[in-house]
């Protein structure tokens, strides 16, 4: 290979390079961004239960069984971004 | 463009395609440990969310079991929503061991109540009377239990209290007829041997000092007063309990407003539940506050005032202010003020020595000595397929 060829393949291949970290860091991002508001939606069904288990604890009558399944009822579609990010770790 | 500058910027184009990967490797590198750290914290928080929802989880479980167990003989066994939950009895004590799906563990202990204690004690400021002290709620006077008072422990056996023969002449000019009662001179009057429930047959006297007197409770407590109280300072709670001072009438002594402050039923004074006075001329039930000279009086305590409560100065009195009657400023300007910075939840806690309604039921579930949590072990989730 001539020295130019050869410089433009040092070029193209730091290039590349970048852009792979660059994609790399935006499906990063992306990833934990999706996660995060998973996370902000189990922060909020865990205040949910706090409150209820605040509440039940100073209350004068017991909660209804029916009540207190569907409080105990796991939060929909909250696992699944952290499940993700846990495998990839 | 001569040879000698070509071959300059060929070998300037060659050093930059090798700084770029170089730089290319260390901004990589960087990234990567960036994006790793902030997995890491999420996971973190998820982590921590996890063991917050398992506890609430736990907790209600354990309330709504404690809840069916009462009233029931031997142990029971509740399970809702993947947590299990097994309640005993440990004494006076519901014992509650919960378990989810997870594998994480958690023990509540609880008092057995039962039954409500007076809703009065919920509020700041609370009178039987209507209409007789402004911002007050209007309550059904609280009773005291007859059995519980009976069993409560004496003031002279515990040596928490001494009877002073002279106190009363110190301060009013003809004394008073009933017993009376000082804490000793130290320090710090320690309650912690003296039983939930302490009664003092006589009036109780706290007189005037320029420094607080400070009493230890390592948990609540009620002081019954079968006769007035003379709180001449301010009153400091210590030791993490709570204190409630009760007066209650005596057999034979009557109640009154003390109008003039004389301490001593008098021309003037306002007689509160009988058309005549008689019994010990310092009547009974009532709470004097600021006799003598002083400052403003802090009281970190509760009251219960079976009779009348006279200010002499400005009172602030930190727990709940129960009053079967009303309050007479026996002084200019002189003022109560009931800060409610503590007050009793009725419902899920004793008032000791006072009766109970309603059904039994659990008290404050409290947090017992859990082990470390099997899920503290383990990873997040289990592998469930990620969307």
């Amino acid at each position: 290979m001539s020295h130019r060829g050869s410089e433009w393949t040092t070029r193209a291949s730091a290039l590349l390079l970048l852009a792979v970290v660059v994609i790399a860091l935006l499906w990063s991002r992306a990833d934990v961004a999706f996660a995060r508001d998973a996370l902000d939606a189990r922060a909020r069904h865990v205040q949910r239960l706090e409150h209820a288990a605040d509440r039940s604890a100073r209350g004068a009558v017991p909660l209804d069984v029916a009540d207190l399944e569907q409080l105990l009822a796991p939060a929909p579609h909250v696992g699944g971004a952290l499940a993700a990010l846990e495998c990839r770790r | 463009m001569t040879r000698a500058n070509r071959s300059a910027w060929r070998a300037a184009a060659t050093a930059a395609g090798s700084v770029s990967w170089l730089l290319g490797i260390a901004l990589a590198f960087v990234i990567g440990l960036g994006a790793l750290h902030e997995v890491a914290r999420v996971l973190r928080r998820a982590h921590e969310l996890d063991g917050r929802a398992a506890l609430a989880r736990a907790r209600l479980v354990a309330d709504a079991a404690a809840w069916a167990s009462c009233g029931q003989d031997g142990a029971t066994r509740t399970a809702v929503g993947g947590v299990t939950a097994t309640v005993g009895r440990d004494g006076d004590g519901i014992v509650v061991a919960t378990s989810d799906t997870n594998g994480a563990v958690h023990r509540f202990v609880a008092p057995y109540l039962t039954g409500a204690a007076p809703g009065a004690f919920a509020h700041a400021l609370a009178a039987a009377t209507p209409g007789a002290v402004a911002g007050a709620v209007a309550i059904a006077l609280p009773r005291l239990d007859d059995a519980c008072v009976q069993r409560a422990v004496g003031a002279e056996a515990t040596r928490v209290l001494r009877r002073d023969q002279g106190v009363a002449l110190l301060h009013l000019e003809a004394g008073t007829d009933a017993d009376d009662f000082v804490f000793p001179d130290r320090a710090i009057v320690d309650l912690g041997a003296a039983g939930e429930l302490l009664l003092v047959p006589g009036h109780l006297w706290v007189p005037p000092a320029p420094q607080p007197i400070e009493v230890r409770v390592p948990s609540d407590r009620v002081v019954v007063i079968q006769g007035n109280l003379y709180l001449g300072r301010s009153l400091r709670v210590v030791g993490g309990g709570r204190l409630l001072l009760a007066t209650v009438p005596r057999d034979g002594a009557t109640s009154f407003a003390d109008a003039d402050g004389n301490g001593r039923w008098s021309t003037g004074d306002r007689l509160l539940e009988r058309q005549r006075f008689h019994g010990p001329v310092e009547g009974a039930a009532s709470v004097w506050c600021g006799f003598g000279p002083g400052a403003a009086i802090d009281c970190d305590g509760g009251l219960f005032v079976g009779g009348e409560l006279h200010v002499a100065r400005d009172v602030e009195v930190a727990g709940p202010v129960v009053l079967a009657h009303g309050v007479t400023s026996t002084a200019p300007r002189a003022q109560l003020r009931a800060a409610g910075e503590w007050c009793f939840n009725p419902e899920r806690e004793r008032v000791p020595g006072f009766a109970t309604s309603g059904k039994p039921r659990p008290g404050l579930l409290r947090r017992s000595g859990a082990p470390a949590s099997a899920m503290d072990q383990q990873t997040l989730y289990g592998a469930r397929i990620a969307r």
